[in-house]
């Protein structure tokens, strides 16, 4: 372990002696003297002309970000997001659903069988209504998750499930999203003024939003963790 | 006396031409640390992890960043070595005085900064083509582009004055040393003192240093700002080789 500790030190001090060899003329190393050091240069610069070429004419397979223009339009959208569920206003937030669930349900007392919300990772509310006899309807809903504008196509589904007067709602499967990018160098960056300084770099700028909108009928009694879920009365 | 007058400028182009013949290892040194600095690179110059409960987003970063830091770094060992005494004597083949001797070093020096920057922003390339052929099939390619011609045009101008900026430090610090052998440890050991003594009255010299350069978003006054200090770095070498003794 010490070793691995002082292993960045050991390599920078590896670095400048081996340069400083190659550098110092009073140096008994040949290696880079006479004609030797222009060639390798020459040949070091050709390889790299070369693959600049090749780089920029091969079609890549890949997402150029759009920055944050996208992303402050998705932080008002997810500003929206969560006032319409509050109020209830389902249809202002349909173009996020994910997907819906739909159980029948006689019986008096719902048991909600969730985990804390800061473990489960999803918004649960709940809303009683007038529309719905012996039925017990549930529909997930998520904003995107936003990398620097790139909009994440993977989608979380929580597992939601009705077992005699239980309906449980456990995290669904992590998703593990691994991503490589090629950015620009640091003097590049340096008069972006709308990326700001040249340390920024991407980041996951903007979470997704998520809600698991549970709707059961009037009167029916529900049992439950009160910190787990919200109540929405829809005016 | 000589009766045949020489200008100073034929003095220096000739020296030019010499350096350049002679120091090719200076080459050799650029093209083994940009080699490195792409091995460096291949993990990655950066890595972003975060985890939500539902959510675990990994971004692995690949830009020349280490090649160009190397690259800054060559810049300045170089102009450090490049002061010995050793090298300040190969002029003196020719008909030199102190002031053909340094400019045709800062000449030169520019030069291979120059080159330098250029092959650094090129690995740039490589390093992405490397890293694109190695990507494993389920993994997915972000990219940020530099933009438009011009901003690639400046970029390259900001790494050139960049590492040049670095080498004139590099010759004053290795100007200094010239003076005493024993500053070699001296010195370091007073710069990083310093820093550390500042740092504890709340100045922290080197957080200064970097905010004044390279948070500058103005690409007018960063070049003031680099092309300025590099004159005052240059011209205080200047003045510490005149006081060094006769052909030291």
């Amino acid at each position: 372990m010490i070793v691995v500790a002082f292993m960045p030190i050991l390599i920078l001090l590896a670095v400048i002696i081996a340069l400083s060899l190659l550098i110092k003329k009073s140096s008994r190393f040949g290696f880079g003297r006479g004609k030797a050091g222009l060639w390798m240069l020459i040949s070091y610069s050709v390889l790299l002309v070369v693959s600049a070429v090749i780089f920029l004419a091969i079609p890549l397979g890949s997402i150029e970000l759009k920055g944050q223009e996208k992303e402050e339009k998705e932080e008002q959208k997810s500003q929206q997001f969560y006032e319409a569920v509050q109020e209830g206003k389902l249809d202002e937030i349909e173009e996020w659903r994910i997907h819906e669930w739909s159980f029948p349900f006689d019986k008096e007392q719902l048991i909600l069988q969730v985990l804390e919300n800061d473990v489960n990772g999803i918004n649960i509310f709940v809303e009683r209504t007038d529309d719905l006899t012996e039925t017990v309807e549930a529909f997930y809903y998520q904003t995107p998750l936003m990398i620097n504008g790139y909009e994440v196509e993977e989608k979380y589904m929580p597992a939601v499930s009705m077992v005699m007067t239980t309906l449980s709602i456990y995290p669904g499967e992590k998703l593990n999203l691994k991503y490589k990018m090629f950015g620009s160098e640091f003097p590049f960056r340096l008069f972006d003024k709308e990326n700001g300084s040249m340390w920024g770099d991407t980041t996951v700028s903007h979470w997704n939003g998520t809600a698991l909108y549970i709707r059961v009928p009037e009167g029916l009694d529900v049992v439950g963790d009160q910190n787990a879920y919200t109540e929405v009365n829809p005016s | 006396m000589s009766l045949i007058e020489v200008q100073t400028s034929e003095i220096v182009k000739k020296q030019i031409g010499y350096k350049w013949r002679a120091y090719t290892g200076v080459f050799t040194s650029l093209v083994v640390i940009q080699l490195l600095g792409l091995l460096f690179s291949l993990n990655g110059s950066g890595s972003m992890g975060s985890g939500r409960t539902v959510y675990d987003v990994n971004i692995t970063y690949y830009t020349a960043d280490i090649v160009v830091g190397f690259t800054i770094f060559w810049g300045f060992l170089t102009a450090f070595l490049l002061t010995t005494k050793a090298y300040r004597e190969d002029d003196f083949a020719f008909v030199t005085n102190r002031k053909t001797s340094t400019l045709s070093t800062i000449v030169f020096l520019f030069m291979i900064c120059v080159i330098g920057a250029l092959t650094a922003l090129l690995s740039g390339f490589a390093l992405k083509l490397i890293a694109y052929f190695i990507l494993p099939g389920e993994e997915m390619l972000l990219t940020q582009g530099v933009g438009n011609v011009s901003a690639w045009l400046l970029g390259m101008f900001a790494t050139i004055i960049i590492v040049f900026m670095f080498s004139s430090l590099g010759y004053l610090a290795g100007m200094i040393v010239q003076l005493n052998k024993m500053l070699v440890i001296v010195m370091p050991v007073v710069v990083v003192g310093l820093m550390i003594l500042l740092s504890r009255g709340g100045f922290q010299i080197q957080v200064y240093f970097f905010e004044f350069f390279f948070e500058e978003n103005n690409a007018w006054l960063f070049t003031l700002k680099t092309l300025s200090a590099t004159t005052i770095f240059y011209a205080l070498s200047v003045l510490v080789s005149n006081r060094l003794e006769v052909k030291q």
